[in-house]
């Protein structure tokens, strides 16, 4: 699968593809940043609202280059990118300074091998994950 | 490959702060809806017919991002 880059000023482009969350009731279509620094997928807490999604009742903390802990909930998911389709556990949290979610090492590289050219403006991506 | 071109959805200060709905995510996506929640965006894109929209949420202010939060 290849996706192109997103442009959001002349010299801010981002690798972002859209992915669709699945909750047990209802969907929804979400742009998401590949981040190969970030440990875990991190998703807009609002999104598990309005998709019913149950989120653990104990917050978990997590860390980005700032010096401040973000909280966050624990919630099943469904992903589905291209043709693949897997269940993963994301983090839910507050993070409208984004206009996306994040796609961390586990609950996606687990799952892919990704190629990123800036030069090409292109995400390649290829199922890898081997069923148990 | 031809990038997907958020600027002008970005640069509207009508968005930003809120979530938007996309028509699809195209080189030049259409927002169809916007609204202060999610669950309110969703539905005003659905009175429109758009039961699944791409759904983002525009920040206040443009900045680089350095690693996560």
């Amino acid at each position: 699968m290849v996706y192109p880059y997103l442009e959001f000023t002349a010299t801010i482009r981002r690798p972002i593809i859209e992915i669709i969350i699945k909750s047990e009731s209802n969907f929804a279509i979400y742009p998401v940043l590949i981040d190969s620094g970030a440990d875990y997928c991190i998703f807009n807490i609002e999104l598990a609202k309005a998709l019913g999604i149950k989120l653990t009742k104990k917050r978990t903390n997590f860390r980005g280059v700032g010096k401040d802990k973000v909280k966050g909930f624990w919630g099943k998911v469904e992903i589905k990118i291209g043709n693949q389709t897997y269940q993963t556990k994301a983090i839910f949290a507050e993070i409208s300074q984004f206009g996306h979610g994040i796609l961390g090492q586990q609950g996606f590289f687990d799952h892919f091998d990704v190629k990123l050219s800036y030069q090409k403006q292109a995400i390649e991506i290829e199922h890898t994950k081997v069923s148990n | 490959m031809s990038t997907i071109d958020m600027k002008k959805i970005y640069n509207n200060k009508s968005y930003r702060g809120n979530w938007v709905a996309l028509r699809s995510f195209t080189s030049d996506p259409e927002v169809i809806a916007y609204a202060k929640t999610l669950k309110e965006t969703l539905k005003k894109a659905d009175k429109k017919g758009f039961q699944h929209p791409v759904i983002m949420q525009i920040p206040k202010e443009i900045l680089p991002i350095i690693g996560i939060i």
